[in-house]
């Protein structure tokens, strides 16, 4: 799938995030702050598609994750990950435009929260803490 | 002369002997020691034989004990009683005859004895002398006394005299006389005088009672006691004390009949002709008595005579009835004045006239017609009705009873004819009017219908029976008439003594009024309302009881149905949760309206579903539930819920005959079932709700007495349209809450919708800020060695693009939002432009394909289109909002289909109605599909809102909703057809007023434009 993101500019391929949403232009926004930050940052458009990518070589440190999806919704993949331990040991951040997403994020196991619209610092210091340099 | 005791005595009895009087002397032992030779004389004893006898030979027999105890008195105490004072007593001579004497008794000393010396004078002559004396004027004073009597006429007055004349005339200290009683059983004393006040008392107790009186008078002889006062049986001092000398009875004998007693206590000695005399004057009493009670019994006999013929005449004048006597030719004898004055005559004046004289002809012929009949048949004629004027009161007809009779001598000879005449003028008008209202009100009773009205007697067995208690009861008279009303009871309320209690309480309060349970003849039972009331007669003796049934259970069944109604209302307005508040009244319908109740509400799929059943017994219910259950209801039946349902119309069943359960039934266990379920009668209600039929609620008889009348029906109706009601309310309330649900879910969904190109523009803005601040950090005069990073031209006209494409969402979104406002108002407007189809949906395509090519679409995906041979279809519709619905149809397209799949957007044109030509676009996609049940429903505003699946997709889900909206604007028809999921959908799209060309034909449409 071609992204925004894939003319990554930075030669480091070090503390990827994984970004799964549906639309392309949260993705494209996501991306390009994280690169802009220096990650790696691959994207899924879907939780289905995400999986796939996961069982192969890409070992994120953080998962940015969007609940509402076609295919295959966020709780969906939440309750999928828990099958494969690899996968499920990477901590995954919702970013949800409902109210009260924390909640239901605390409920299916994510670690953190943000909501949208995006706090830009809140991002990157989220991420960072979970791809520590 | 012998001298052998005593020499000194003896020496004077030669002196002695020389007496004229006789001596005789008695020694201490009462031994005669001497008699002189006038002794001898006297008392006819030889001297020489009288003495060395006892004294008591020369003594009457009698007055032996009375001298023995003088005498030993005497030689005990010295004390001499009877001497020198000469008493007269009888002595007896040798030959046994009594003889008079004066006695004079002396005592001396003689040569050592004590002697007793006797003088006895002869007083015989004397004594006849007196007694002859004494006869004659006892037979004078007899005949004066006899004389008397004759004169005399009444009872009183004879026994008067009689005891006066004895007391004066014949010197009788007391006189009684003594009569039977008129039971002849014993003496009553009728009469006394006497000659003192104290007399009568002394000597009424000296002994003489009735009884004994009785005894002596039995004898019907005189018995005369001459010398009472020596007679034990008497009182001595009470006759001595009043003079009485002799007591003598007299028999008053009247031939053979012993009528009474006179007793006379004589003062005087009573010699036998003086007896003689007394005893005929007895008899004269007797006949004077006789004599007084003839005349007495004739006295009386005349006075009732008299008597008798004056009440005649006072009856005769007094008689509330009409009386006369006629001769035989009927001239009026005798007439009183209530017969006189229906003649309008004084009565002498009838006196001597025939009846033709003085009664109207008419009457005159009906009355001769009877007395006739009296006199040629010798027999009364009784009681003949007469209706007649009369002289007396002219003009008005008055009814008579006449009874006519001969009038007989004691001889048998007919002399006359009598007559009685009542009149019952009035007594005729009164019963005929009180047998009128009798009937009256015997008809009223025997025809009333509502009520059983009977009486009882004071046993409470039946005597009377109407049409009514036949009717309500169930019995005909002759089957209860006598026998006892607790058979119309329960047999509980019998043994709890009720038919008792009722008796009573009426009996003692005059009145009882009851509500209970009665039994009909065929054990059915029923409310009945029992008014009792005693019937006593004038005297107040209680001759039964009325009674007055009445029938209640209908009148109890309507108020509990009003009650059901009430309370059924209360609870369907309990709460919206129609399905427990009809659950509820299914239970209260049972029992008040029926024996089973069901409550059918048609679900989603229009099918009835049955929300409730109720009855009284479990077991019968999970018996119903099995019926259903292996037997479920056949929606082609032409009866019952599902036609109910159907139609919207009640159905009635009165009674189930058999035949029905039998052409209802599927088979023969089917049938039995049925059966057990002992179906009677039923109604099926349907439950409609703003014209349609939401559900039925069903009520069904099972047979114990229960049938459905109009009432009934009312009443279900009145319950259906209530539950309907409460269905209505909750089913819009439930929609309501529905719709609120549906527009909050939609604002959550707009919001959402919204925040994502927020989301994008808000993350770029904080994107740029920050690599403006890094550019200007990385400015030549700062620093150089930091980690800068160069400003890059081609990712700030990509994020700029982003930006902007955000920005363009967010435009469309707010336009989609405007069009459900649109659409919600039905302000929708289409502009009709001359469009070719073909190059705008070229035109959408492209714009996807473009959208792919930057990435924002799957790359995999396959969008094609296939357009007709002639390049254009033109008609007058709205290019933009055709865009906007061919745009929305590809979009969802691509959305529902996997990332590998293809759409395919087909344009063509077919025949339309009346030879016109169609547009038909379809958009076909292999994604998710939809499932059946939703391929109308997607087109519903907000149908995605409640369509779990379709939630993880993006946009408000008003595309469809919207896109009809204008499709229909433009008289063109939109559908989704789907195999159903996973089976791709095709929306097709046919616009009418289309044609085919090769040039772009605006001028035709440019004049349409509107």
């Amino acid at each position: 799938m071609a992204t925004a993101t894939d003319g990554n500019r930075r030669a480091t391929e070090e503390r990827p995030v994984l970004i799964i949403d549906d639309d392309h232009g949260v993705r494209g926004v996501l991306a390009q702050i994280l690169e802009d930050e220096g990650h790696a940052v691959r994207t899924a458009t879907n939780g289905l598609d995400a999986l796939e990518k996961l069982r192969g070589a890409l070992k994120p440190c953080v998962i940015l994750l969007d609940l509402m999806m076609p295919v295959m919704n966020g709780w969906e993949f939440m309750s999928q990950r828990q099958e494969e331990r690899e996968i499920a040991a990477i901590p995954v951040v919702v970013i949800s435009a409902d109210q009260g997403a924390r909640a239901k994020a605390e409920a299916i196991g994510a670690v953190d929260c943000l909501e949208k619209p995006i706090d830009l610092n809140r991002l990157i210091d989220t991420v960072d803490r979970y791809c520590a340099a | 002369m012998t001298t052998s005791v005593r020499p000194t005595f003896l020496d004077a009895a030669v002196a002695l002997d020389a007496l004229a009087d006789a001596v005789v002397a008695a020694d201490e032992s009462s031994t005669i020691v001497y008699a002189n030779a006038a002794a001898e004389r006297l008392l006819g004893w030889p001297a020489e034989e009288l003495i060395g006898r006892p004294v008591a030979t020369i003594q009457p027999e009698r007055l032996r004990e009375t001298h023995a105890h003088a005498h030993r008195r005497y030689f005990a105490t010295r004390v001499p009683r009877l001497m020198n004072a000469p008493v007269r007593l009888p002595a007896m001579r040798r030959d046994g005859t009594e003889i008079e004497i004066e006695l004079s008794l002396s005592a001396i000393d003689s040569g050592g004895s004590h002697l007793v010396i006797a003088s006895l004078r002869d007083l015989s002559q004397r004594v006849e002398l007196e007694r002859q004396l004494e006869v004659l004027g006892y037979l004078r004073a007899s005949t004066l006394a006899a004389t008397r009597l004759g004169a005399l006429e009444s009872m009183d007055d004879v026994l008067r005299t009689v005891v006066d004349t004895l007391v004066h005339d014949f010197s009788a200290a007391l006189a009684q006389v003594w009569l039977h009683d008129a039971h002849a059983s014993e003496l009553i004393l009728r009469a006394t005088a006497a000659a003192s006040d104290g007399a009568a008392a002394d000597l009424a107790a000296a002994g003489l009672s009735s009884a004994r009186l009785a005894e002596i008078a039995t004898g019907r002889h005189p018995v005369v006691l001459s010398s009472p006062r020596w007679d034990p049986r008497v009182d001595g001092s009470a006759l001595d004390a009043n003079g009485v000398s002799a007591v003598a009875t007299y028999p008053l004998l009247f031939g053979a009949e012993l009528r009474g007693v006179i007793v006379d206590f004589s003062r005087r000695p009573l010699h036998e002709e003086m007896a003689e005399v007394l005893a005929n004057y007895a008899a004269v009493v007797a006949a004077a008595i006789h004599d007084v009670e003839l005349l007495d019994r004739e006295h009386t006999a005349r006075e009732e005579a008299n008597r008798s013929l004056g009440l005649i005449d006072t009856l005769f004048a007094t008689a509330p009835v009409g009386l006369a006597v006629w001769d035989t030719d009927f001239r009026f004898v005798r007439i009183n004045s209530m017969l006189a004055a229906v003649n309008g005559l004084p009565a002498e004046a009838h006196v001597g006239r025939t009846i033709g004289e003085v009664l109207p002809p008419s009457l005159a012929a009906r009355v001769g017609e009877l007395m006739t009949q009296v006199v040629r048949t010798g027999e009364p004629v009784l009681e003949a009705p007469i209706s007649a004027e009369t002289a007396g009161e002219p003009g008005h007809v008055r009814d008579w009873l006449a009874s006519y009779f001969p009038v007989r001598t004691a001889g048998g000879e007919l002399v006359g004819v009598g007559g009685v005449v009542t009149d019952v003028t009035e007594r005729k008008r009164t019963l005929e009017a009180l047998s009128e209202s009798e009937e009256r009100f015997r008809l009223l009773v025997e025809n009333v219908k509502d009520y059983a009205i009977f009486i009882q007697d004071p046993q409470g067995r039946v005597a009377s029976w109407n049409e009514g208690a036949e009717r309500i009861l169930g019995y005909a008279a002759d089957e209860v008439l006598g026998e006892h009303f607790s058979r119309f009871l329960p047999a509980e309320d019998v043994a709890a003594g009720m038919p008792e209690d009722e008796l009573r309480t009426a009996a003692t309060r005059g009145h009882a009024e009851i509500e209970g349970w009665r039994i009909r003849k065929d054990g059915s039972r029923f409310r009945a309302n029992v008014v009792v009331t005693p019937l006593r007669d004038e005297s107040g003796v209680l001759r039964g009881f009325a009674k007055v049934i009445r029938d209640v259970s209908e009148w109890r069944r309507t108020e509990e149905r009003l009650q059901f109604l009430a309370d059924a209302s209360a609870i369907l307005s309990s709460s919206l949760d129609y399905e427990q508040t009809l659950a509820d009244v299914a239970r209260l319908a049972v029992p008040a309206l029926a024996d089973w109740c069901a409550v059918h509400i048609v679900d989603a799929n229009g099918e009835p579903q049955q929300l409730a059943l109720a009855h009284a017994d479990p077991a019968k219910i999970a018996l119903a539930e099995e019926v259903q259950r292996r037997y479920p209801p056949d929606p082609e039946e032409p009866r019952g819920v599902w036609n109910v349902i159907r139609t919207g119309r009640p159905e009635f069943a009165r009674s189930i005959p058999d035949s029905v359960l039998r052409a209802v039934a599927r088979d023969d266990e089917h049938y039995e079932l049925l059966r057990s379920l002992g179906l009677a009668a039923f109604m099926i209600l349907p439950l409609i709700s703003r014209g349609r039929a939401v559900g039925t609620i069903t009520l069904v008889a099972d047979g114990g007495g229960r049938t459905y009348g109009p009432a009934d029906v009312t009443v279900a109706e009145d319950l259906a349209s209530r539950a309907a009601t409460a269905v209505d309310n909750a089913l819009l309330y439930r929609d309501a809450q529905e719709a609120i649900g549906v527009r909050d879910e939609f604002l959550s969904l707009a919001s959402h919708e919204l925040r994502t190109p927020v989301t994008i523009l808000h993350a770029y803005t904080q994107a740029l800020t920050r690599t403006v601040q890094r550019g200007l950090v990385a400015h030549p005069a700062s620093d150089g060695d930091n980690d800068l990073v160069p400003l890059d031209r081609g990712r700030l006209t990509n994020s700029i693009d982003a930006m902007e494409q955000a920005i363009a969402r967010l435009v469309g979104l707010v336009e989609d939002l405007l069009d459900v406002s649109r659409l919600q108002r039905g302000s929708l407007q289409v502009n009709r432009i001359r469009t070719d189809l073909t190059s705008l949906v070229t035109r959408v395509v492209d714009g996807f394909r473009v959208q792919q090519s930057q990435g924002r679409l799957p790359a995999g995906l396959s969008i094609e289109i296939d357009l007709p041979d002639a390049r254009t279809v033109w008609g007058d519709w709205d290019p933009d909002r055709l865009d906007q619905v061919v745009a929305n149809l590809v979009e969802n397209a691509i959305k529902y289909s996997p990332p590998d799949g293809s759409v395919v957007v087909t344009v063509a044109v077919q025949d339309g109605e009346h030879g016109a030509m169609e547009a038909h676009i379809a958009v076909r996609d292999g994604g998710i599909g939809i499932p059946v049940a939703q391929q109308d429903t997607i087109f519903a505003p907000y149908s995605r809102a409640s369509n779990a699946s379709a939630r993880n997709y993006p946009g408000f889900g008003m595309g469809l909703a919207v896109a009809k909206e204008i499709i229909e604007r433009l008289d063109g028809r939109i559908w989704a057809e789907s195999g159903g999921e996973d089976q791709g959908s095709v929306f097709h799209v046919v616009l009418p007023g289309a044609s085919l060309g090769d040039d772009d034909g605006a001028a035709m449409g440019d004049g349409d434009r509107d």
